[in-house]
């Protein structure tokens, strides 16, 4: 072990002092430490906005004056996504989806306004994040210091040397790869730093952080076994050099790109036209729920008059057309909601068909053990739609029980043709004021953490290659 | 003459080579997976296309069948537009798996419709697609680095020069039809898989071209680096490493410093803002009196003020009425958000001076269709379309017609080339 | 067929009186350091100059400055009157060059690295020549398809010295030519230099080797930190025979601490 730590210290001398080694690990440390403190002021800036949208947003719904109760149910209410804490690590897909929502009476809207639309062309290879920076930079400059460490010594002779002298293959190897792990834990060090203070601040967050650290610690120590072993194993530092450059081109951008059209090909999704296309279909034979005399509501008008013991509607001791909006949310929310969950579910099996390309390449596994241990990903932002939905289902259902009981059906009924039946029908402002605050959580931390277990075990089936490479590498540097 | 004798020359030893004629196999097989795959998500996108047309006049004739009224049907009545792939869409991806190509319009207030994203799946959204454009930004650079860094320094290395030199007399001039050769290889794997396939699905021949001219300067610009580190006195791996610092820095360092120096001097005016104010804007109307939207609706549209004013709590031609002054009190906001869009975007066009990488995406992107100012334009085309839909349906409105479908013969139908 | 001299048809041979080389005061500076200083020696046509010395005394440096790859920083060479400063491309056309390790290109065969060195050269010599050539050199006929990479370094040597045959030019450099040949390929290689030496051909060797530079030279000069600081020629030995550079002196003067 005193050997392979000699050679490791060896090996920083030459680092330390090729100005070439010396830049790519300045280079590489900076670009972590800058992408997270640019991230975490960001993610600030953007939390504030959000509250502060929320706050506008929640004051003005309560600041609405005396109404009708559906008028306040296509008044509606937006609801905003604020950013999950470890999106200072990694941002995941959060430019990529829309960052609000209007919640309304009778629709489901999508989230709008992505970020990504203005700069797509900038920000298409990566995103200014300590996740990035580790996950697709590091690996190439990590390359770039250690494709030579072992083809270097054979190429010199001085290897033939320290072997004649009794230093052992295998401490070789061991010393190359501890030097280099040391460089990668440099690189790691940002992201350990900004862990423990994001620790400190969200101790909630303590185990997906564990699980962020352990993964690109898993994911570098592969890269770093990888390439000390091609440098071994290859006949030339040159073709050391090529070899690992194809194969980070590979792993980290060829077969990233290669998985989303194989995903999209053998799962595609229908347009948000055509689901709405579907969705309208369904909702029609559920009927229009402002027109109590709409077939759909037939046998609910029956319904409704025996439960109550009456024989007609205008007998009924609540108002009939807020019984309607009632039932008529409740049953096309239930369409919405089985079209949406259809679409998420063929949404998830995309991203499940991109996961195991985990299998072809180590950077898909650490790229999604990331993102859904920081709860950044796809799943994640499925919750906050189905979040908002929840919202949005009670607060509609709020306003139209408040349409049902508060009311008076003969009030409503003329409301369009008389003015003081409209007066009337106008209930005090006070409900409004009773609105839910939106507080979306997604999955707890805890749970994100072992979710994202499977890609783990992926990253150290890796990992384990690359041991099993390094013990080829050393039974080829010990005969030569 | 003897200029073809020498790369004639030259190519042959070159097609000797196993590592670099390798890499441009793997080039041409890579450029004509991009190709294809791109040509297959067009199709997709067409097929899809053509099925929500129909599927879209099938439940618009149901919607207005249904209807009672005049503003009952206007009400219900979706239109579908759509920006159809042009025949060079295959190249670049660009905006069409982040801005929607396909998007249903009512009458209704536009500035509460046209924001709404598509049904992508944003973790696909974030990897992109593996389309030519990105072949040609990323890859043929770093292939091209793989075939010509070590031009100079194998020679160097296996001590040729002498040797060279005492046998061609000019050395420099061997370097270049060498470094030619090269380059005619690269473009070779890059155009012909490009041009069969292109000419197959009949892709006319000024986007091949104009494509064609993007490759060339591209490696062009790729190969001056190249050539000026390969002529260095480095050895060959300091020179690899060098070149790969280069790509990195142009490819991916530069794009996003690029990024958030957008951020920091074109801040995104928050789209929320505008459906907010839209919004408020709407129900506002329900609270004010009636003849005070009223006016505000017949400044821009002085030909119904004669109509009689409304005096029921609720009559349609006030409700489109509001519905049109809540797109009016969004509209400057909304403007502002468009042009922050576009001029972020010529902001990027400064910053692809000086990333080829982007550059190469931009331009590619632009004979695509599927830039930037492609998505605006179809943004455009969309609230033009909505302008005629609305103005169609307020004779209906306004004159208090009674509700018949046969009078609605000839709703104005989106044209994607509107 | 058309010789690498026909190539010079501006240069006529009449007008060329004296050395086919000639090194004049040269001095030469490789990263700031003089490797060659005020050196200055000629070769003639049908001439074998060996100029021997130990590691960095300059060798090297002398033949490439000879190629015109490094630029003299005072004094000039000439070969057949055509400085290589001046007119590089001239001067290679009229010269071959054998490096200390034969360097070929690997993935090409032997009778391929012929055809494309000579193709540069702008010299078209047919298949028999080339045979023929391979012949000289003694490389067997069922190595001369295979891949040079596969070759020993003796062989490699072989395909360089048939390559320098070929180009047929009136001057010839030689950097440590039988270095890595078997004592029979030595033999073979003196004797072809010698036909070569007969046939006109002006040779310019460098070498380490004292006992086979005395063996092959007509003129021995030894050079020591970029000096010429002795020459012997070859004297006509008594019995009629060869003529040889008696071992024993070149060696006591290049022992010598500060040999004049």
């Amino acid at each position: 072990m005193t050997q392979a730590m000699k050679i490791a210290a060896g090996e920083w001398t030459y680092v330390l002092r090729s100005r070439l080694a010396v830049w790519t690990l300045g280079i590489l440390v900076a670009l972590v430490a800058v992408s997270a403190l640019n991230s975490d002021a960001q993610l600030r800036a953007e939390a504030t906005t959000r509250a502060e949208y929320q706050r506008q947003a929640d004051e003005a719904y309560r600041a609405q004056p005396d109404r009708h109760p559906h008028r306040m149910v296509h008044y509606g209410h937006y609801v905003f996504r604020t950013p999950a804490p470890l999106a200072v690590l990694d941002p995941g897909v959060d430019s990529f989806t829309g960052r609000s929502i209007f919640l309304e009476g009778h629709r489901r809207n999508t989230a709008t306004f992505s970020e990504a639309r203005e700069t797509s062309v900038l920000t298409r290879f990566g995103s200014v994040s300590p996740a990035f920076s580790l996950q697709v930079l590091a690996p190439l400059l990590l390359i770039l210091i250690g494709f030579s460490s072992v083809a270097r010594e054979r190429e010199r002779g001085i290897l033939l040397q320290l072997l004649a002298q009794g230093t052992s293959g295998s401490a070789l190897i061991c010393g190359k790869a501890i030097a280099l792990a040391g460089v990668a834990a440099l690189a790691l060090l940002p992201l350990l730093v900004s862990g423990i203070w994001l620790a400190i601040t969200h101790p909630a967050e303590l185990r997906p952080l564990a699980m962020v650290l352990a993964g690109h610690a898993a994911y570098l120590a592969f890269w770093v076994g990888a390439i000390v072993a091609v440098s071994a194993l290859a006949s030339s530092t040159r073709s050391a050099l090529i070899v690992l450059i194809g194969a980070w081109v590979l792993l980290t951008v060829l077969v990233p790109r290669l998985a989303t059209d194989v995903a999209a090909s053998v799962l595609p999704t229908p347009n948000q036209a055509e689901i709405d296309i579907r969705l309208q279909a369904e909702l029609r034979a559920v009927g229009d729920s402002h027109n109590i005399n709409d077939p759909g509501f037939q046998s609910f008008q029956q319904q409704v008059l025996e439960q109550y013991g009456v024989s007609s509607i205008e007998e009924l001791p609540v108002n009939y057309r807020g019984l309607v909006s009632l039932q008529g949310e409740a049953e096309s929310s239930a369409v919405m909601d089985r079209l949406m969950a259809e679409q998420h579910a063929l949404q998830r099996g995309q991203s499940g068909v991109m996961k195991w390309f985990a299998l072809v390449s180590p950077y898909i596994a650490i790229r999604h053990l990331s993102m859904s241990s920081a709860g950044t990903d796809l799943l994640n932002h499925q919750q906050f739609l189905d979040a908002a939905e929840a919202h949005r289902f009670n607060l509609i259902q709020g306003l139209n029980t408040i349409h049902a009981e508060e009311l008076d059906y003969a009030d409503d009924s003329a409301r369009s043709r008389d003015q003081d039946a409209e007066q009337r029908t106008r209930v005090n402002s006070e409900f409004w004021s009773h609105l839910q605050e939106f507080d979306f959580t997604g999955t707890a931390p805890a749970q994100r953490a072992v979710s994202a277990l499977t890609l783990l075990i992926a990253l150290l089936l890796w990992l384990t290659a690359s041991i099993i490479m390094l013990r080829s590498a050393t039974a080829r540097v010990s005969t030569l | 003459m003897n200029a073809f004798k020498n790369f004639r020359r030259e190519a042959g030893l070159f097609l000797r080579s196993r590592t670099p004629i390798a890499a441009l196999g793997l080039l041409c097989i890579l450029v004509t997976i991009a190709v294809l795959l791109g040509q297959a998500e067009v199709l997709r996108q067409q097929a899809s296309i053509d099925r929500v047309q129909e599927l879209d006049s099938i439940e618009r004739e149901a919607a207005l069948a249904g209807a009672p009224d005049f503003g009952d049907a206007a009400y219900a009545a979706f239109f579908l537009t759509w920006n159809p792939p042009s025949d060079s869409a295959f190249l670049a991806m660009g905006q069409r798996d982040i801005s929607p190509w396909m998007l249903r319009v009512r009458a209704l207030a536009l500035e509460g419709q046209i924001h709404e994203t598509d049904n992508f799946n944003p973790e696909l959204s974030l990897t992109g697609r593996f389309d030519y454009a990105f072949v040609i930004a990323f890859l043929l650079p770093l292939f091209a680095i793989v075939v010509m860094y070590d031009m100079v320094s194998a020679e160097r290395d296996a001590g040729r020069i002498p040797l060279l030199a005492a046998s061609v007399g000019n050395v420099r001039k061997l370097w270049i039809i060498r470094a030619a050769v090269r380059m005619s290889g690269l473009l070779l794997a890059c155009l012909l898989p490009l041009w069969l396939i292109g000419i197959f699905i009949g892709t006319s021949a000024g986007s091949l071209l104009s494509v064609s001219l993007i490759v060339v300067a591209a490696l062009l610009v790729w190969s001056a680096f190249i050539l000026l580190f390969s002529f260095q006195s480095w050895s060959s791996p300091v020179i690899a490493t060098s070149l790969m610092g280069v790509w990195l820095m142009l490819a991916i360092i530069i794009p996003l410093g690029g990024k958030l120096l957008v951020d920091r001097v074109i801040p995104d005016v928050d789209g929320a803002q505008i459906s907010l104010l839209q919004r408020e804007s709407v129900n506002d109307a329900w609270d004010i009196p009636k003849a005070a939207t009223m006016e505000r609706f017949y400044v821009s549209h002085p030909e119904w003020a004669n109509t009689p004013p409304v005096t029921l709590p609720f009559h349609w031609k006030w409700f489109y009425a509001f519905q049109q002054v809540g797109d009016e009190s969004a509209a400057e906001l909304s403007s502002a958000y468009r042009a922050a869009i576009a001029q972020r975007d010529r902001l990027t066009g400064w910053i692809s001076l000086v990333s080829p990488p982007v550059a190469v995406q931009r331009v590619m992107q632009h004979v695509a269709g599927t830039d930037v100012q492609a998505s605006l334009a179809y943004d455009q085309r969309i609230r033009a379309f909505h302008e005629r839909l609305r103005r169609y349906y307020y004779p209906f409105l306004f004159n208090e017609m009674p509700y018949r479908r046969e009078l609605l013969t000839d709703i104005p139908e989106f044209a994607s080339n509107e | 067929m058309m010789t690498a001299q026909d190539a010079t048809p501006d240069k006529n041979p009449a007008l060329i009186a004296g050395p086919a080389l000639k090194v004049s005061n040269l001095h030469v500076s490789r990263n700031g350091r003089e490797v060659l200083s005020d050196l200055s020696f000629s070769v003639a046509s049908g001439e074998v100059f060996a100029l021997l010395g130990g590691n960095g005394a300059g060798k090297s440096t002398t033949l490439l400055t000879c190629i015109g790859l490094l630029p003299p920083s005072r004094g000039d060479v000439f070969v057949l009157g055509t400085s290589p400063s001046q007119d590089p491309e001239v001067v290679r056309r009229s010269l071959a060059y054998l490096s200390e390790t034969a360097t070929l290109y690997e993935h090409l065969s032997a009778r391929e690295n012929l055809r494309y060195f000579l193709d540069l050269a702008g010299n078209n010599a047919s298949a028999a020549a080339i045979d023929e050539a391979l012949d000289t050199v003694g490389l067997q006929p069922e190595a001369r398809d295979q891949r040079t990479g596969s070759f020993s370094k003796g062989m490699r040597q072989k395909v360089a010295i048939a390559l320098a045959i070929l180009r047929e030019t009136p001057v010839l450099l030689l950097d440590e030519p039988t270095s890595g040949l078997d004592p029979v390929a030595v033999e073979e290689f003196n004797q072809l230099l010698n036909t070569l030496r007969n046939r006109g051909v002006a040779v310019l060797m460098v070498t380490h080797d004292l006992f086979g530079a005395c063996e092959v030279a007509t003129r021995v000069g030894l050079l020591r930190d970029g000096r010429l600081v002795a020459s012997f020629s070859a004297t006509e030995d008594r019995n009629g025979g060869r003529a040889h550079i008696d071992v024993d002196t070149v060696r006591r003067a290049f022992s010598a601490p500060e040999a004049v």
